[in-house]
């Protein structure tokens, strides 16, 4: 589906969803839904890796994203497909939800990987771009401060930015104002802020 | 902690809104630097989580800086001392080229892995562009270069500061002025010749030598001219909106052209003369909706010492089209240098087109449907951006048109909602319709549907909220539609049709329309309104339409009039639960059903619930305005401040404020409540506030550009002949006539009234043929249409009557008329001013002067008091009585003449007031009742029945004010403090009898008043004891009451005063205890 027509499309699932009464078949808007977070999903995690674990994709590890990845989507298609939720709020909150665990979980097992390479690499001189040590557990402690943001902050916080919705969008689900949603995202980033005060600065990414 | 809240609030704010911690904290500079240390975390923050979570589709993200070192960095050849300063884009330290051993400013650009990399390049390339620019006054490139990838520039360094500490919001000498404008001027020509386009110029861009030579600074947003680089068009907008160009603002496609440096230019030069510049409101949108919307304020405005050419230089500079500045900046310089030298400057100021033009700019609804039709284009620009580098050219071009016009109805629909929300139709409306062009876009038709829809929702309740302001206004008591037939047609017009439509059919409507609260709400008003035949229909539709248990209950209560059980509702715990749009219509229902203090009391709930509602607050206005008119001035302000469009609330608050005594904020709010609608009675208000200073002709002026707009009320133009014939003024007197006569032709079949009026105002002085004819006409449709109505025999329709046979020569048929109209209106004179003329031409001398006496004797003819269209009449028929009967008048004035009998003793007091001539007027007064010694005793006793028999308290009040002998020892007073034309001219001696005189006078009716406490009629005891506190508060007596006046008498003379007032007082407080 065309990203530039997410709000037109949100908004027809509203309808369509809406529309859904006793056991006519939800399928296809669910496989919509589901479709579409499993992109974000996807990219999400290609991100984790290249961004926080680029050694892991260099020699001699070679991780590529898809192969790493494949299981992980498959999980969470899993997990949604059970569960009809009744509005688009209630699907992107249990996505959400089932998104983050995941990125958790790849980045738990990122870092142990991470830490076995640098055990290996050790004993030679590290390149100058090796920073994935200092780097690794910062994934998760962003997860878990998003996870312990108010209610609001964090609903905002996972739409825009782990559902990648554009900020109208957002606001159309939830229904604030674009600049309500603007507004909590900011609220969001200064509780991060004080929470993750001695965050460690983005490492550069790939070349 | 009060500063953290504080701190919290401007980090927001910086977040929100995108600007700099500086520029956030620039009223608060004591918490910059916690908030920029916090900024600066949010930042780091955001850029790990943009790293690793980026937004979709957000093109900032491409030029997000990934980090801002905290660690001063190393860059080989130069010692790096320390941070001069942050912005959006980077970074400037101090440092030292070590070699050369020079003080140098570094610049670097921190945008990091995620900037895009022609965007880099870009910038490097303006960089260099700039560094080859060799001028004196532009600050010097030295170097370029890049550490680790970030780019970076070295410059020279400046040790003066910036323009912009310089300044510090002092105005400067305009020569000095003028000579650094040219300097800049040229630099930003040969900067312009260069290919370079400045774009961000303003004061702390200019920076200073240490002998105050200024540098222009800054090129981080430079484009090159023909740059064929694709640049998002969110860098259009960058800038500071106080100096920036309206194109720039709007992110328009001339946001590159040297004109918006010339824009910029001109923005300096206004804050180097004015010490502020021409825009700047509390928030940046705010700022930016001013640029687009507003005229500056001229220069000379906020600082008198601005010289007019230099001013014209100025505002060329910041004239919102870009073509009508200078065509270049050396243009610029060269007019300075013009003007520098004395010489004639080449820029004129705007002529007639470019203030109609501006004018047209003003209308606040023209205004806002610019601000949404440019704000729609930015939005539109500069969303679907992403898409231009992933698809093929020509499915993006579509797909990015259709995208952005979706996104622009998308937005629109929801900045409409949010206005909405908040009650605040007319600009929800005025958004709506500020973009036309997306009806016909290529947005989803679903989308423009809604758009449609909105837009007749968003018409529909502005149109209901119109009825409601009618009727709390009682303007439609006399209009051929009663507020039920508006109710009807509105809701006709909106697909509700009581006489078509079942009920369910009707609450089907109801049901689905979008705005079915605030529909709701007024079809409970119309409810009030209806008459029995529809009621029982409508309020079937309501049944069906509303489910609330409380509205229901309201409206079984409204049907049997259950004023208790309203009450009892009004208190109920539902109501807090109701949105404010059925609160105040409830509220305005109980007003309107007298229960004033249910009113209050639910109304003053309300207002404490949703403090920003204007109905509310305009409500409770409305019900203090009488009683406590300072309360009535919060409750308006805080309702023009909500609904800053409503020129109705100005009004009101203007009036208010006038019974506050603050006639200076009156005279503002009626001056805005014309700029924001012609179409309305402020001019009278205005002519009424500035009447007392002897202004009128100020307002005359004001009222004339209004009326150049033709406005179709009535309202509008009532009253503006009678001041243009009052203030002499023939010519506009004898248009306005003319297109009254037009524009009100067929008034009669709208409300009598109106006929009434606008003959009279045509027929005040001698007209002749075919205007003649159709005043007359008009006059007589009047008559015919009052006909109809319980007012039939109203006098004012006897006295046109009488003026139209006057005016026709028909003196005869004059005479009866106007006599019966005197003895019906015995407060206004001009029955019998007329009345004395048609007596004087049909030959009857000797009455037609003893009518004139008697209409002159008894009003108060100052000059001061000329406030009303009633009054100037009576003057301009004063004057023309007098030029007709008064052969000796101009001798009189010229004190040649001495008044043989009383009857033109009497008649002479008119122009005596008038003209200031209070010793004459006195004089007058003791020859008269000198003459006839029973006179002034007659007058009291006429005076006290004319009062008696006037209905309001305001009309005997007016009629106590004009008895003859309280006239006389006003005049007095007067003359005897030394005030007036002939007061001056007084000697002492003069002075202290007429003083004497005055007290004897009042000690006169004093004892008359005496007399009547004593009766038994309960409304003569009420009308002395009025009479006495008029007294007290009466201006023209302080002379002989007031402790500051009586300071300057002799202790003799002090004494006999404080002994009068003293026994003014005793004689009031022994009434108010026998009450």
């Amino acid at each position: 589906m065309g990203e530039e027509h997410t709000t037109a499309a949100v908004q027809r699932y509203l309808d369509d969803l809406a529309g859904i009464k006793g056991d006519s078949p939800a399928e296809p808007i669910v496989r919509d839904l589901l479709a579409r977070s499993v992109n974000r999903l996807h990219l999400l995690c290609a991100t984790l890796l290249f961004r926080s674990y680029p050694r892991l994709t260099r020699p001699p590890l070679n991780l590529q994203a898809d192969e790493m990845l494949s299981s992980v989507v498959e999980r969470l298609l899993k997990a949604l497909k059970g569960v009809r939720p009744p509005t688009v709020r209630q699907f992107f909150a249990l996505a959400n939800q089932h998104m983050r665990w995941e990125l958790n979980d790849l980045a738990r097992r990122l870092d142990k990987e991470a830490a076995a390479v640098e055990l290996r690499e050790s004993a030679v001189p590290a390149p100058p771009e090796s920073t994935a040590s200092q780097i690794s557990p910062n994934t998760r402690r962003i997860l878990e401060a998003i996870e312990n943001l108010p209610e609001e902050e964090r609903e905002v916080f996972n739409l825009v930015r782990i559902q990648g919705l554009t900020q109208p969008e957002a606001a159309d689900i939830l229904g604030v104002s674009p600049k309500t949603v603007q507004r909590r995202l900011n609220r969001g980033v200064m509780l991060l802020s004080e929470k993750l005060g001695d965050l460690q600065p983005a490492p550069p990414g790939p070349a | 902690m009060a500063d953290e809240s504080r701190i919290l609030e401007l980090l927001e704010e910086a977040l929100d809104s995108k600007r700099t911690p500086e520029e956030v904290c620039e009223d608060s500079p004591e918490l910059l630097w916690e908030v920029r240390e916090r900024w600066e975390r949010c930042q780091d923050v955001e850029a790990q989580i943009e790293a690793m979570f980026p937004a979709t589709g957000s093109a900032k993200n491409l030029k997000r800086c990934l980090h801002l070192p905290t660690t001063l960095p190393v860059i080989p050849g130069y010692h790096i001392d320390t941070v001069l300063g942050r912005g959006g884009m980077g970074v400037v330290y101090k440092a030292r080229h070590l070699k050369l051993n020079r003080p140098v400013a570094i610049k670097m650009l921190l945008c990091g892995e995620l900037a895009a990399s022609e965007e880099l390049t870009c910038l490097m390339r303006e960089a260099q562009a700039v560094a080859g620019l060799a001028h004196a006054n532009i600050v010097q490139v030295h170097d370029v270069g890049d550490l680790d990838g970030l780019p970076y520039f070295t410059m020279e360094f400046l040790e003066g500061g910036s323009l912009a500490q310089k300044l510090g919001g002092v105005p400067q000498p305009a020569r000095e002025a003028a000579a650094m404008l040219i300097l800049l001027a040229r630099a930003m020509h040969t900067a312009h010749q260069g290919g370079v386009v400045h774009r961000d110029l303003k004061p702390s861009n200019i920076l200073l030598t240490s002998d105050g030579t200024p540098k222009i600074t800054d090129f981080g947003l430079a484009r090159r001219l023909e740059g064929g680089t694709a640049v998002s068009m969110k860098a259009a907008r960058v800038g500071t909106p106080s100096y920036m160009a309206p194109e720039q603002a709007m992110g328009t496609v001339g946001a590159f052209c040297p004109s918006v440096d010339i824009y910029s230019l001109g923005a300096i030069l206004y804050e180097m003369l004015t010490g502020r510049p021409p825009f700047k409101a509390e928030t940046a949108s705010e700022t930016q909706r001013q640029l687009i919307t507003e005229e500056p304020v001229p220069p000379s405005r906020l600082n008198a010492k601005v010289p007019c050419d230099l001013q014209t230089i100025c505002l060329k500079c910041l004239r919102k089209d870009p073509e009508r500045r200078y065509a270049s900046a050396a243009e610029l310089a060269d007019d300075l240098v013009r003007f520098q030298e004395g010489l004639p400057i080449q820029a004129r100021p705007a002529g007639w087109a470019g203030r109609l033009w501006r004018w047209g700019r003003r209308e606040p609804a023209a205004a806002a449907l610019v601000v949404m039709a440019l704000a729609t284009v930015a939005l539109a620009l500069g969303s679907g951006f992403w898409l231009q580098r992933q698809e093929s050219k020509a499915r993006a071009e579509t797909a990015r048109q259709e995208g952005r016009a979706s996104q622009a109805v998308v937005a629109l629909l929801e900045q409409a909602a949010a206005l909405e929300e908040e009650g605040r139709w007319p600009e929800a409306r005025a958004a709506l319709k500020g973009a036309p062009s997306l009806l016909d876009s290529s947005a989803p038709a679903s989308f423009r549907q809604r758009l449609r829809e909105a837009r007749a929702d968003a018409d529909m309740v502005t149109e209901l909220e119109e009825i409601r302001l009618r009727l709390s206004e009682g303007r439609s008591a006399h209009e051929t539609l009663s507020a039920e037939q508006l109710y009807a047609n509105a809701f006709r017009s909106y697909g509700i049709d009581l006489t078509v439509q079942e009920p369910a059919e009707a609450a089907a409507r109801v049901r689905n329309s979008a705005i079915r609260e605030p529909v709701l709400a007024f079809l409970h008003d119309w409810l009030y309104w209806a008459k029995d035949a529809n009621r029982d229909k409508l309020r079937a539709v309501v049944e069906l339409a509303d489910d609330d248990d409380w509205r229901r209950a309201v409206r079984e209560a409204m049907a049997k009039k259950d004023v208790g059980r309203l009450k009892a509702l009004a208190s109920a715990p539902e109501v807090p639960a109701q949105p404010p749009v059925v609160l105040s219509g409830l509220g305005g229902i109980l007003l309107a059903s007298n229960q004033r203090e249910e009113a209050i009391a639910f109304l003053s709930e309300a207002q404490q619930r949703h403090p920003a509602d204007f109905w509310i607050n305009y409500l409770l206005g409305h019900f203090w305005d009488r009683q406590n008119p300072q309360q009535a001035v919060g409750y308006f302000r805080a309702a023009v401040a909500i609904r800053p469009g409503s020129d109705q609330a100005y009004i009101l608050l203007g009036r208010a404020l006038s019974d506050t005594g603050d006639a200076e904020g009156a005279i503002a709010a009626f001056r805005k409540a014309i700029a924001l609608n012609s179409n309305c009675p402020a001019a009278r208000d205005l002519a009424r506030a500035l009447a007392p200073r002897h202004q009128l002709e100020d307002a005359r002026a004001v009222w004339e550009k209004a009326l150049e707009s033709n406005p179709p009320d009535h309202d509008a133009w009532y009253g503006y002949a009678q001041l243009c014939l009052f203030l002499g003024k023939e010519g506009p007197y004898l248009r306005t006539r003319k297109a009254m006569l037009e524009r009100f032709r067929d008034s009669a079949s709208e409300w009598w009234v109106i006929a009434e009026r606008t003959s009279v105002a045509c027929l005040l002085e001698p007209v002749s043929g075919d205007e003649l004819r159709r005043a007359v006409e008009l006059a007589d449709q009047a008559v015919a249409a009052a006909e109809k109505t319980p007012q039939r025999g109203s006098p004012y329709l006897r006295f046109l009557k009488g003026l139209a046979e006057y005016r026709q020569g028909r003196h005869v048929q004059a005479i009866p008329l106007l006599k019966e109209a005197a003895e019906k209106l015995p407060n206004r004179p001009g029955p019998r001013l007329v009345l004395a003329m048609a007596q004087f031409q049909s030959g009857s001398a000797k009455e037609a002067r003893k009518t004139l006496a008697t209409a002159v004797r008894a009003y108060n003819w100052k000059e001061s008091q000329a406030d009303h269209p009633t009054v100037w009449v009576s003057h301009v028929l004063r004057r023309e009585a007098e030029a007709m009967m008064l052969p000796n008048l101009a001798s009189f004035l010229q004190g040649e003449h001495q008044p043989q009998d009383n009857d033109e003793r009497l008649a002479l007091l008119g122009i005596c007031q008038f003209q200031g001539l209070y010793g004459a007027a006195a004089k007058l007064c003791a020859d008269a009742f000198a003459a006839d010694p029973a006179l002034a005793e007659q007058l009291t006793a006429e005076c006290l029945e004319r009062a008696a028999r006037e209905g309001s308290s305001v009309d005997q009040l007016e009629a106590l004010n004009t008895e003859c002998r309280y006239v006389a020892a006003r005049c007095a007073a007067l003359a005897g403090d030394g005030i007036g034309k002939d007061g001056a001219r007084l000697s002492e001696g003069e002075r202290t009898r007429w003083r004497k005189q005055a007290r004897e006078w009042l000690q006169a009716d004093l004892a008359e008043c005496v007399k009547t406490l004593g009766s038994d009629s309960r409304p003569a005891r009420d009308l002395a004891k009025k009479m006495l506190m008029l007294w007290q508060a009466e201006q023209d007596l302080a002379g002989i009451r007031d402790a500051a006046a009586l300071e300057k008498l002799s202790p003799v003379e002090r004494e006999e005063c404080a002994a009068l007032w003293n026994q003014v007082a005793v004689v009031l407080s022994r009434a108010q205890a026998t009450k």
